[in-house]
């Protein structure tokens, strides 16, 4: 068990569910004096988490931040080619002998893909990986069309495939590029166990689906001929050297990849051991240094998200954050499935996890926003996490609404009320309070280091 | 001049059309209230009954003149819908408001409504339709309107309405070709009294006040155009008295007036953001503004809303016993179609084939009777044969028109139109016929016409 005695300072302004605002990122960090470039490793594993890589072109010391962090939750930083082919990027993998364990927390599962984008991906696995003996990754590039020719030989639906074919780039698991795919940074990411059961179960990949009709030629884009050259493999960061681990980090280590690959917020009775204030204080500090923090939902389960100083500083480089129309689609469903009935008192409890679906329809009355930017919009906000397809129909709030801080909450309730009543001093007082904060920021805070200003 | 306020509060329900069922109506609709649905029920109520209180306070000479049931003020004001439903032009008798009445869903008694009408009667809202005595049609007095009407929107709009209306009359007094400067002193007075009021009002709700009451003095005070629309007025008062410093003066304590004005609501609205933003509180406006927002606002507008939000979603679990199954369980589709087997043999008959057999034998038939009649000749004299007997004929008579009718058959019967008349015969009467077999050129048959076997038997010839 970690030393709980110097933690009590990181401890009193990391509550869980109750981030101090406007404090900076350093000073969320647990331990006094910390190593140099603990900030920016936490930083530079929120981008990952929230844009699924970040450029590789990170400062020594805080790479070895980020992967030191990292490795105290069983992670590990793997560098990877972008699907460019020349940038090189950095995405987030699993320690040796490490893996999410679904059964730790029925409450909440981790994220699993449907049916037909699972069958999609095995055989755009088969496509990039024909002989079990290769590297699987980055494997070889394959047809998009050719994969969808194959799932639908099998007996999958076209427009179902064409939808997981769309799906599964957000996912990171393929990366497209116009019409020749390969095997995404997320694929090179998975545990080695997973892999060591797919090289295992690799005959049983649909190859024979995949096997062309030797009467249709090859089209002349047909990445045959590129197959030859594929790209660099992953390389794993090196991270410090394994010490044995008490049993009380064991579970710390448990806890915390629980509830960052649940899909929601995990029930207490999953996670009893976050009742202990010891292990709790530990699983914040290991979040901490992962740019992450741990949040109680206001039914009493945990979750993870992003402290504010570190919410802030990724939608100040834009990294992760919703675009322009996703925004005013949201917009429309927080009014539809939190607002209007809550203010009509209709609604009580948690309004972050509100379950009133809201239909296309609602949503679509709008006049100002077409059907078919809603329908893109909604895609992308189903992948950002922010919104759910209701099993009745519609769609209700995402689980990703659940991860928001307290601070996120606040202001996304603001952003509610500006957008309602823009002309009254409700509104006036807002806008003003977060104008002075945004000076009081640009005056005080030193310079971001970016990575994108050292390159 | 519309204060700037948002959407329009919704029309109270017992102006709404004929036939509805207003004020409790709509709470009957509940169904069964909670306790604290009922709490805040009965504070509602007691709110709307101290604002009566104090508004009808002016003019009341004790403390037990107003009502004590909010049902009574919505029953007058129905009873203005009644006489704008009714097509009587000369007045209403009391029995007619009672009807009237309860269409409009009135649950008071007979009794209690007669009351009603008789305090109305005495308080001068009802006025007689004749200055005569005993006579019972009565009209409305134009005050009496005015009075309902406020007592319903006082309790809704905290008598902001008032103040917005004393703006007006005060703009509209000063865009007069000759504004009276006393009247505009007085209206100036006015307006700073009355905001004076409301700021002291607020000053103890932010002091002293819950947490809804401080949200229903947002919702009444949240309009941000006061201060312009005070400047405005003290511009024009500038403008038009330049040298009369009484009045600059005023517009000058007029906007001092606003400003403290303003600094109470910003304080209610930073103590409502303090405590609604810690409890999320979507009371703080109303739904028809989100409603409006919903339905209004452009692209730019609503992409404001979670400008700070960021992706976090878990990365995929990736299963690899799950993928196999599930790539086991879609099986490749055989692509080309296989013709089914041919059914085997059925004994069942064919009827089809079973009719044309049948006609084929019997066309058979038919042509090796008529070739025996020809015996290898090209054409034979059919008479002799028919002569035989009426059966004879008459078989003969069919199978040679029979294959005479038939193309495919090479014989042409030709019938004699004369009669052959022999009445010891046994066919006394008949048409003599002939065959003639067309496929045979003339004097190719070699057989002589008694070489073959004749039909119908050797006694016949």
């Amino acid at each position: 068990m970690q030393d709980s005695a110097g933690q009590d300072d990181a401890a009193a302004s990391a509550d869980p569910g109750q981030p101090a605002r406007g404090d900076s990122l350093a000073q969320d960090l647990p331990g006094t004096p910390e190593p140099p470039g603990t900030a920016d490793g936490a930083l530079v594993l929120a981008r990952i988490r929230a844009a699924g890589t970040t450029p590789a072109t990170v400062p020594a010391d805080v790479l070895a931040a980020a992967s030191s962090a990292a490795s105290l939750v069983d992670r590990q930083l793997v560098e990877v080619t972008a699907a460019g082919g020349t940038e090189r990027v950095l995405s987030l993998g699993w320690a040796d002998g490490a893996a999410p364990d679904p059964d730790h927390h029925p409450s909440a599962p981790p994220r699993r893909l449907p049916a037909v984008p699972l069958l999609v991906w095995a055989a755009c696995l088969a496509a990039a990986w024909p002989r079990a003996e290769d590297e699987p990754y980055p494997g070889q590039p394959f047809l998009l069309e050719d994969v969808l020719r194959a799932c639908i030989s099998m007996g999958a639906h076209d427009r179902a495939v064409i939808a997981a074919l769309r799906l599964l780039p957000a996912t990171g698991l393929i990366k497209n590029a116009g019409p020749v795919g390969r095997l995404g940074p997320a694929a090179a990411a998975l545990p080695a166990d997973t892999w060591s059961a797919l090289r295992r179960a690799h005959d049983r990949l649909p190859h024979a689906a995949l096997r062309r009709d030797p009467s249709v030629p090859a089209e002349p884009d047909s990445p045959d001929g590129a197959a030859a050259a594929p790209g660099p493999a992953a390389r794993r960061i090196p991270h410090p050297p394994a010490i044995p681990v008490s049993a009380s980090e064991t579970l710390v280590r448990a806890m915390v990849t629980a509830l960052e690959t649940a899909q929601g917020p995990v029930a207490r009775a999953d996670l009893p051991a976050l009742a202990d204030p010891a292990l709790r204080r530990a699983t914040q500090s290991a979040l901490v240094g992962c740019g992450r923090t741990l949040i109680q939902t206001p039914e009493g389960s945990w979750t993870t998200g992003y402290p504010a100083p570190v919410a802030q500083a990724l939608a100040a480089e834009q990294t992760g954050t919703l675009r322009r129309e996703q925004r005013a689609v949201l917009a429309l469903i927080l009014l539809r499935a939190v607002a209007i009935p809550r203010a009509q008192g209709r609604l009580g409890g948690a309004w972050t996890s509100s379950g009133h679906p809201v239909t296309l329809e609602e949503i679509a009355a709008n006049r100002q926003l077409p059907r078919a930017v809603i329908d893109e919009a909604i895609r992308g906000l189903r992948a950002a996490g922010y919104v759910a397809s209701a099993p009745s129909g519609g769609y209700v709030l995402g689980p990703a609404m659940a991860r928001l801080s307290p601070a996120g909450t606040e202001a996304l309730w603001e952003d509610l009320i500006v957008l309602a009543r823009p002309n009254g001093y409700m509104a006036e007082r807002i806008r003003s309070r977060r104008s002075a904060e945004r000076q009081e920021a640009d005056g005080t805070l030193p310079p971001q280091r970016d990575c994108e200003d050292q390159k | 001049m519309q204060p700037d306020s948002g959407p329009p509060e919704p029309a109270d329900a017992t102006l709404a059309a004929p036939g509805s069922i207003p004020g409790i109506g709509a709470s009957a609709r509940v169904q069964q209230p909670s306790l604290l649905e009922e709490h805040l029920e009965q504070l509602a109520i007691d709110e709307q009954l101290a604002t009566w209180r104090a508004f009808a306070a002016p003019i009341a000479t004790d403390s037990g003149a107003v009502i004590g049931d909010p049902e009574l003020v919505r029953l007058a004001v129905n009873i203005l819908a009644v006489y704008a439903n009714h097509q009587s032009r000369s007045g209403l008798t009391y029995a007619q408001l009672r009807d009237g009445l309860r269409q409009l869903g009135s649950r008071f008694p007979q009794a209690a409504i007669d009351a009603r009408l008789e305090h109305l009667h005495r308080m001068g809202f009802l006025e007689p339709y004749l200055p005569k005595q005993y006579q019972g049609r009565y009209i409305v007095r134009p005050a009496g309107l005015a009075g309902a009407l406020a007592a319903a929107r006082v309790t809704e709009r905290g008598g902001i309405d008032e103040l917005i209306l004393l703006l007006d009359r005060t703009r509209a007094a000063l865009g007069t070709r000759h504004p009276d400067p006393v009247q505009i002193l007085t209206h100036l007075n006015s307006c700073r009294h009355a905001l004076m009021v409301f700021a002291l009002d607020l000053h103890r709700r932010v002091a002293t006040g819950t947490s809804s009451e401080l949200i229903e003095a947002c919702r009444q005070h949240d309009h941000s155009s006061f201060t312009h629309q005070v400047v405005e007025l003290n511009d024009m008062v500038t403008t038009h008295f330049s040298k009369q410093h009484d009045l600059e003066e005023a517009g000058a304590a007029l906007i001092e007036a606003e400003q403290f004005y303003r600094s109470q609501v910003r304080a209610a609205i930073g103590r409502v953001l303090a405590q609604g933003g810690a409890g999320l509180n979507f009371d703080v406006l109303t739904p028809a503004e989100y409603e409006t927002a919903a339905l209004t606002a452009g692209l730019d507008e609503l992409a404001e809303v979670g400008t700070g939000l960021i992706a976090d979603t878990p990365g995929v679990y990736v299963d690899p016993d799950a993928l196999i199954e599930v790539v086991e369980s879609y099986q490749p589709r055989s692509r080309p179609r296989i013709r089914p087997p041919e059914p085997a043999g059925s004994d069942d008959p064919d009827p089809v084939a079973a009719i044309e057999a049948a006609r084929e034998a019997a066309r058979r038939y038919r042509r090796l009777g008529l070739e025996a009649l020809l015996a290898g000749a090209r054409e034979a004299d059919l008479t002799p044969h028919m002569q035989q007997s009426w059966e004879a004929a008459a078989r003969i008579l069919v199978d040679a028109l029979a294959l005479d009718a038939d193309p495919e058959e090479p014989f042409v019967l030709d019938l004699s139109e004369y009669l052959l008349i022999g009445p010891a015969m046994p066919v006394t009467y008949l048409h003599p016929a002939r065959l003639i077999r067309t496929d045979v050129p003339e004097g190719e048959y070699g057989l002589k016409p008694g070489d073959v076997e004749q039909p119908g038997g050797a006694d016949a010839g």
